[in-house]
């Protein structure tokens, strides 16, 4: 048993060690694509951590739905809702004016906790009703997708709502690096995300939970004949996923101080593109947080890349499209000369 | 056998990667780094969207402005015009890649803010197209007179309507989006004119709601016909909308009530060009439209950003022009290279 263990964890390790190297592999080829080797600048690796964050927070969620053998289609209409309530809470006024003038500090940290908890609801009523209604995951998500979106627009009034400046747009994601390095290194909220992960790796290593989340994604009824609560774990993770979504909102919001109901469009796809991408399997059962990043972080480096390379935007989207497949198909022929 | 399939694996994307290098646009005057005095300065321009035809003649004259100077640029844009963070990340990513100057048409007002002060701060200098953004940060702006042209639609609806006052004088107005620059400067340029009138009222104007689609305008301008119909007749002078989604969504709205035998003697005028609309100015139904050019935005924005980076002094102010097109002269040649119809 501990010899398995231990060769097991020297796999994961391996594994997680190839996808940082297929990253590297693309940074270093993008930085001989883009002129003056200006993609291996403090300013640039800035943007693409940032422009990754999101997927990454988002990802961390979808990693344990997926993990569960499920899929969770509806995170970017939970980004969107989360954007547009933060910048409702930051909107709203007090009897001395706006709240966020009277409270500079706290309110902000209210509309936080706001749109991670509108991102938890709509979670945790994804799980309710696949478990209740017996759907599968992609159906459900898919209706959600579709009402979710519907929602944000109608709580926003069909307005894009730009709150008065604080330091959530001050501090989360605006850029740090200009002409001198500077020792924050990134922004805070790439430095949230990366706790998060923390957070989320530890939560799926070491606790109960996170054994459960593996049993009921490997088979769901051996995990019932061993006593996991096979519902209440699913439940958890839809919950899990819409507070990460949340979260993601709150980033996304905080890049342009603007919540928009029309944003975040089919960010979902791009989040399981970087879960699968890090190892994640669809099947259920197989999966890390950490593969999840280093996908995000792919992502991100492609999406820069072809930007900065000054292709046509249709070569960049095709390239992006081959290069997500090619990873992939290259990791399971790994996989399959292994086994 | 893993440590033998995983280098493989690598020298496969890598190998990928570098023929990419090779694509054309990309390579050539990019990678001689012996001969960097001769070397291109680059420019990106950076479009609201690159998939119509508006956003197309704008690319056309950046292109001829940068043959002229002999430079490089990179065009580009998001997939929607109400995708403000994926331009975003574009401005920031050009900023990145070491380009000389941005080109850029903001999609909103506030969103763009912090990308183009962060490229002032990394000190490139950028220069704004057509809408303008919600900072002092850029060297100029090259856009349409918004004020002016919509003046200029007041005056040719007003001209249209002649001495005919049936319903009092009483003009309605389809506006844009709130918060969308350029039309909100048109909106009240055209407002401006009508209030100064003599025996014209302003009576309703409406923004649409939604993402700003053609379907969202219809969809308002059906409400606000509506509520100014009455015994089977649209009771009021004179109707205009401020761009083209709107200016489409009133045009279909207004035939769709004229097949249900509602009597509709209004003129009707719109603004920017586009075959729906130039189509309803040869059959009568529009009045006038008042049309900006941008193949003159494209073409003037380049020039200007080549000036800045030569050190010439830039305006900070440069109008590219409107220009009223009617049934006289919408066929006439020079008017057909303002409609794009070329």
């Amino acid at each position: 048993m501990n010899a398995l263990t231990h060769s097991s964890k020297f796999a994961t390790m391996l594994n997680v060690f190839g996808r940082v190297a297929a990253l590297a592999v693309i940074f270093i080829g993008f930085g001989f694509i883009v002129p003056d080797f200006a993609f291996f600048t403090a300013g640039n690796v800035e943007n693409i951590l940032m422009q990754s964050a999101v997927y990454a927070m988002c990802a961390l969620g979808a990693t344990m739905v997926i993990i569960t053998a499920g899929i969770d289609l509806s995170a970017g209409s939970m980004i969107a809702l989360a954007m547009v309530i933060t910048a409702m809470i930051l909107n709203v006024d007090g009897s001395q004016g706006p709240m966020v003038e009277t409270y500079p500090t706290l309110w902000p940290i209210v509309a936080i906790a706001g749109g991670m908890l509108a991102g938890t609801c709509v979670g945790l009523t994804n799980g309710l009703l696949i478990t209740s209604l017996r759907l599968v995951p992609f159906i459900v998500t898919l209706g959600t997708l579709q009402a979710i979106r519907g929602l944000a627009k109608g709580v926003a009034d069909n307005q894009e709502i730009s709150p008065p400046t604080n330091w959530l747009y001050h501090q989360l994601m605006f850029p740090v690096q200009g002409r001198t390095f500077n020792w924050q290194i990134v922004p805070w909220g790439v430095w949230a995300t990366l706790v998060a992960a923390l957070f989320a790796a530890a939560l799926m290593r070491y606790t109960r939970l996170g054994r459960w989340i593996y049993a009921v994604g490997s088979n769901a009824d051996t995990a019932r004949l061993c006593g996991v609560p096979v519902l209440r774990t699913k439940i958890m993770v839809y919950a899990m996923a819409g507070a990460f979504a949340g979260l993601a909102g709150v980033l996304e919001f905080s890049k342009l101080n603007l919540g928009q109901p029309t944003g975040a469009v089919m960010y979902e796809l791009y989040v399981i593109a970087a879960c699968v991408i890090g190892g994640t399997s669809l099947m259920g059962g197989v999966g890390s947080i950490f593969g999840s990043v280093i996908g995000a972080l792919i992502i991100g480096t492609l999406n820069a890349g072809a930007q900065q390379a000054g292709w046509p935007k249709w070569v960049q989207e095709i390239v992006i499209g081959a290069i997500i497949i090619l990873a992939i198909a290259l990791d399971q022929l790994r996989h399959r000369r292994k086994a | 056998m893993s440590t033998l399939v995983k280098p493989f694996c690598m020298s496969g994307l890598f190998l990928l990667l570098i023929s990419l290098s090779l694509l054309p646009g990309c390579g050539k005057s990019d990678s001689d780094p012996q001969d960097a005095s001769s070397k291109k300065k680059q420019i990106a321009v950076i479009a609201k969207s690159t998939v119509n035809a508006y956003w197309k003649a704008v690319e056309q004259g950046a292109k001829k402005a940068a043959d002229e100077a002999d430079i490089q640029i990179i065009w580009t844009g998001p997939d929607a015009e109400t995708n403000h963070t994926q331009q975003a990340s574009m401005v920031d990513n050009m900023v990145n890649r070491g380009v000389d100057g941005i080109v850029l048409a903001p999609t909103n007002f506030e969103a763009l803010v912090r990308p183009v002060e962060s490229a002032a701060m990394r000190e490139v200098p950028i220069v704004i197209i057509d809408s303008p953004v919600n900072t002092d940060k850029p060297v100029s702006v090259v856009a349409t007179d918004n004020a002016s042209a919509g003046g200029e639609a007041a005056r040719a609806l007003i001209e249209a309507m002649g001495d005919k006052r049936t319903h009092g004088g009483n003009i309605i107005m389809l506006r844009f989006l709130e918060g969308s620059a350029s039309t909100e400067q048109r909106e009240k340029g055209f407002s401006d004119v009508i209030n100064e009138s003599d025996g014209l009222t302003l009576v309703e104007s409406t923004y649409i709601k939604g993402s700003g689609s053609t379907t969202d305008a219809a969809d308002t301008a059906d409400a606000l016909l509506r509520r100014h119909i009455k015994d089977n007749e649209l009771k009021v002078d004179g109707i205009f909308a401020s761009n083209q989604p709107t200016a489409i969504g009133m045009l279909r709205k207004l035939d769709q009530f004229r097949q249900q035998g509602i009597t509709i003697n209004a003129p009707f005028v719109g603004f920017d060009a586009h075959d729906v609309l130039l189509k309803g100015i040869r059959d009568g139904k529009i009045a006038a439209l008042v049309v900006q050019d941008p193949l003159n935005m494209g073409y003037l924005g380049v020039k200007t950003m080549i000036d800045q980076l030569n050190g010439k002094k830039v305006e900070p102010f440069v109008n590219t022009g409107a220009t009223r097109v009617t049934a006289e002269n919408v066929d006439k040649p020079e008017i057909k290279k303002i409609t794009l119809e070329d």
